[in-house]
């Protein structure tokens, strides 16, 4: 990781943890669960995604005209695939994150709902 | 005859110095002039709304100019002739009016701006946001703010702010995403 990508990381943490603090001033803390950055996450990857693909489109449009320099086009039409693969695969493990975290939060509503369930039987069962 | 005419001066001279000595006012703008004796005692209307003229003798006499009333209420007593409450009363009341409304709509805009940094990031900030809130709440509460006004104005920034947070905690996301990728 270069000096200026530690630096913008810096920048967006630093943002974060103000708006982080901002939210519990508001009252709305608990709405920025995991899972709701984790959503966010995949929801950001897909909006990348399609300005990528939107943006190869033009690439390749641009390789079919006369005149264009082709080389050039290549090169910037690879680069563009590197981006696009990372993007995916950065979706992918996200989307996978994502799922994880809704079948362990189901399975800790399921199983809050089990205890409740026992706690009541065995209320009525003293009683 | 001569006698008579001369003691209907004297008389007379005597009841101008009476009545300028008994009605000197040092208050009076007059008084200057009086005494440089380019006014006499009957030239000029006093304050009290009495004229002095001289009859066909050449003697002053006291004139009822206006007659005031006393009118008198519970709290206020007023002369209705010292002034005209009625057209320039109005007037005032209708500027205080317009000066109360302009305060209250400009405490009203601070006190939004005020609550709104309260849920600031920086703590200094949002105490001295949170003192400032309490001023501005009393001279609202003085300008005869209802308490539902102020209510409604909290729920508007919150919501506002709300909204806002998420916005902006969406856009740092994305900018994440974006630096995971690698594009800067």
């Amino acid at each position: 990781m270069g000096r200026k990508s530690k630096a913008q990381n810096k920048v967006v943490n630093e943002l974060k943890n103000q708006l982080l603090v901002q939210a519990e001033r508001l009252g709305i803390r608990n709405e920025y669960s995991p899972a709701w950055f984790v959503e966010q996450k995949v929801l950001a990857f897909g909006k990348v995604l399609s300005e990528l693909y939107a943006e190869r489109s033009n690439l390749e449009y641009e390789m079919n005209m006369l005149g264009s320099d082709k080389k050039d086009l290549l090169i910037k039409l690879e680069r563009l695939h590197s981006y696009i693969r990372k993007a995916e695969s950065l979706r992918e493990r996200y989307t996978s994150q994502f799922d994880q975290l809704i079948d362990k939060g189901y399975k800790i509503t399921e199983n809050t709902q089990k205890l409740d369930c026992l706690h009541r039987t065995e209320v009525k069962a003293l009683a | 005859m001569t006698t008579n005419q001369a003691i209907g001066a004297q008389v007379g001279n005597s009841a101008d110095k009476y009545y300028a000595a008994m009605y000197r006012n040092p208050a009076s703008d007059n008084l200057a002039a009086r005494e440089a004796g380019e006014l006499r005692s009957g030239d000029s209307t006093r304050e009290t709304g009495f004229n002095w003229d001289k009859d066909s003798q050449g003697d002053a006499n006291l004139k009822a100019g206006v007659a005031d009333s006393l009118v008198l209420s519970t709290s206020t007593v007023s002369r209705t002739t010292t002034f005209q409450p009625v057209v320039s009363t109005r007037g005032a009341q209708a500027k205080l009016q317009q000066f109360k409304d302009q305060l209250t709509s400009k405490l009203l805009q601070s006190y939004e701006e005020v609550f709104r940094n309260t849920f600031h990031w920086n703590l200094p900030l949002a105490s001295m946001a949170k003192w400032s809130i309490d001023n501005i709440f009393n001279r609202l509460t003085i300008l005869g703010v209802e308490q539902g006004k102020l209510q409604q104005v909290r729920q508007e920034v919150t919501v506002a702010m709300r909204s806002e947070n998420r916005g902006n905690m969406r856009q740092v996301v994305e900018t994440e995403a974006y630096q995971e990728v690698g594009i800067a």
